[in-house]
């Protein structure tokens, strides 16, 4: 079954009377348990087309379905408890919340989700990832690899079907970025989660079997157009 | 925010308590049968020992008055004595032996109920109120010498030697601060001018500050009516009154009405500016957090799940400072119950539950529900991805 189904898809900025379409994306299909990269340099629309996977916007025309939901008609409120049953998100920055540690962070994964919130579940979790010694530090006190753990383990919180990471490993080291790459990918294995990574660092793309383009995929991307090449 | 509702908490307090006290339950007396002159100074001076009385009333009209058959217990008594700040009142014995201080009550020198000793009998005995004994440390056998005035400086009756055979249990009441001694004794003191020594023996000439007059009932156990009848005849009289307590005392708090006023106004308005910091600290919290809550919202949180839990830390803020209000307002309560039995004798409890105590916390819910309502739109607004991170 296809974890992911685009199929003429696009998605326009309205700024006053200008409008920008960002995405257009004829045709693409992941399915359940794969591990794609798309990659991409920045501004070609990356993120936003993760941000439309993960229900945070919706397309101005096409059909989107992800993880069996049509995601193109779902009322926000939906999209959002879709989110929260199906999708883990890894972002960049970690994002993690700096008034809670370690363990908070991963259980607050859960929070939205069905499984509300359950501890040994994030201490197995945080014990996955290779921090078992960490449950109660707070992001400052850890390192950037160990915060990207952390936000690892946040999102394979609710067991969900699909992992997004945006640049998961732009702010790591090489010895770091390694280290989460594997994790993440043994991680989404083992839970039997489909991957989708976008990125614009060839040592990233080459950690994964299939990978494409972004370009070739998004359609509108114009780069003499003011975004960067 | 709980310093504002302890204030409300403890001026609602003391102001339910004071009016009950001092308008509902009249301390015993029906009536004071006192000389022409302010009722609210009469009724200060003769239940609250405060003030002075305003002259004096002549021991045949107190007798004929006495004998008037609505009239079924009256107690006369002499004031104008002290000790060491505490009023000195001569009084007719039946006082501390037959007079109910309130519905069922009379005064007790029973140990277990904390008093000591006996009723006086003899003239150079003397009866102290709880509160009086217990402030000047007073022991059955003690010796005193009465000073003839209530201010400070007033002549000493060095001659007249009182001692103290007993101390009253008790009773939350202004009758806790004073001393007791015999009627008879007033007249008898030395120093007194001839005209006074002499009302000891021929009570043709005798005068009394007044007396306590004990009406009879009706049915239910209210006040006859025909007391206002009595009092219209005795208030005829150049010399005489009757005053009714529980008629003038409302009259005092319509006077000093303005200070609960006031004090509710300053209460009202402390709770109403910590409100308004509630409110900013939130605002001030949202522009803070808007990347927190944008995660929530990213993780899967709805627009209505941020909006409840902004409003809810309002509420629980707000919760809190009430709860912490009550607490703190029974404290301030405890305080001033102190300060008011000091000065007047009335016992006050901080554990009174006050109409603020009801209102208190649904008062400060909604408080915390109108502080957190624009914070809230403004989490429920929040754009997730405007807040969480930029675009590649």
């Amino acid at each position: 079954m296809a974890a992911i189904k685009v199929e003429s898809l696009e998605l326009v900025f309205e700024c006053g009377k200008n409008r920008l379409k960002v995405l257009d994306i004829p045709q693409w299909q992941v399915e359940g348990g794969e591990h794609f990269a798309l990659f991409g340099p920045s501004g070609s629309g990356k993120t936003t087309f993760l941000n439309l996977l993960a229900g945070l916007l919706t397309p101005h025309s096409g059909r989107l379905k992800v993880c069996g939901h049509s995601l193109e008609d779902m009322p926000e409120a939906q999209r959002d408890r879709f989110r929260a049953q199906c999708i883990g998100y890894i972002y960049q920055n970690f994002n993690l919340l700096q008034g809670f540690n370690a363990l908070e962070n991963v259980l607050l994964g859960m929070t939205f989700g069905p499984r509300k919130g359950e501890l040994k579940d994030a201490e197995s979790l945080l014990n996955e990832v290779g921090l078992s010694h960490r449950y109660d530090f707070y992001p400052s006190q850890l390192s950037l690899g160990e915060q990207q753990r952390v936000a690892v383990a946040r999102a394979m919180a609710n067991r969900p079907q699909l992992i997004l990471a945006d640049e998961p490993t732009g702010s790591l080291d090489p010895k770091n970025r390694d280290a989460v790459l594997k994790l993440l990918k043994d991680a989404c294995r083992n839970h039997g989660c489909t991957l989708v990574l976008v990125s614009h660092e060839r040592e990233v793309i080459s950690w994964f079997e299939k990978a494409i383009p972004f370009l070739e995929l998004n359609r509108a991307f114009q780069p003499n157009v003011g975004m960067e090449p | 925010m709980a310093i504002g509702m302890a204030l409300l908490v403890a001026v609602y307090s003391l102001k339910e308590q004071a009016h009950i006290t001092f308008t509902q339950i009249g301390l015993g007396v029906d009536a004071i049968l006192g000389p022409k002159g302010s009722p609210l100074q009469i009724v200060l001076n003769a239940i609250y020992h405060l003030e002075d009385m305003p002259g004096k009333i002549k021991w045949t009209y107190f007798k004929e008055v006495e004998k008037d058959p609505l009239v079924f217990q009256a107690i006369p008594f002499c004031v104008g004595h002290s000790y060491r700040g505490f009023r000195v009142n001569a009084i007719d014995r039946r006082f501390l032996t037959e007079f109910e201080y309130l519905p069922g009550k009379f005064f007790s020198f029973s140990q277990k109920a904390g008093g000591q000793g006996r009723p006086f009998q003899g003239s150079q005995e003397a009866v102290a109120g709880w509160t009086a004994a217990k402030s000047l440390r007073l022991r059955m056998g003690d010796e005193f010498h009465p000073v003839c005035g209530v201010q400070e400086g007033d002549p000493v009756h060095e001659k007249d030697k009182l001692q103290f055979v007993g101390i009253l249990a008790p009773t939350g009441t202004p009758h806790d601060r004073a001393i007791y001694i015999p009627l008879e004794t007033f007249y008898e003191l030395s120093g007194h001018p001839p005209e006074t020594v002499v009302m000891a023996e021929r009570t043709e000439y005798r005068e009394i500050s007044g007396a306590y007059l004990k009406i009879k009932r009706i049915r239910g156990g209210a006040v006859h009516p025909g007391i206002q009848g009595l009092k219209f005849a005795v208030n005829q009289s150049d010399r005489n009154q009757i005053v009714i307590p529980s008629e003038v005392l409302p009259r005092l708090f319509n006077i000093i009405g303005w200070v609960d006023r006031v004090l509710l106004a300053i209460a009202s308005i402390l709770t109403a500016l910590s409100a308004l910091f509630l409110f900013f600290s939130l605002l001030s919290a949202m522009r803070e957090r808007k990347r927190d809550l944008a995660l929530l919202r990213s993780l899967g949180a709805t627009r209505k799940t941020v909006m409840g839990l902004v409003i809810s830390e309002a509420l629980l803020i707000s919760f809190l400072g009430g709860i912490m209000g009550l607490a703190l307002g029974h404290g301030l309560t405890a305080f001033g119950a102190l300060f008011i039995k000091a000065e007047t004798g009335v016992g006050f409890t901080a554990s009174y539950v006050s109409l603020a105590d009801w209102l208190v916390l649904p008062g400060g819910l909604l408080l915390g529900l109108l502080a957190g309502l624009v914070p809230g739109i403004q989490a429920y607004r929040l754009g997730i991805l405007q807040n969480l991170s930029p675009l590649s």
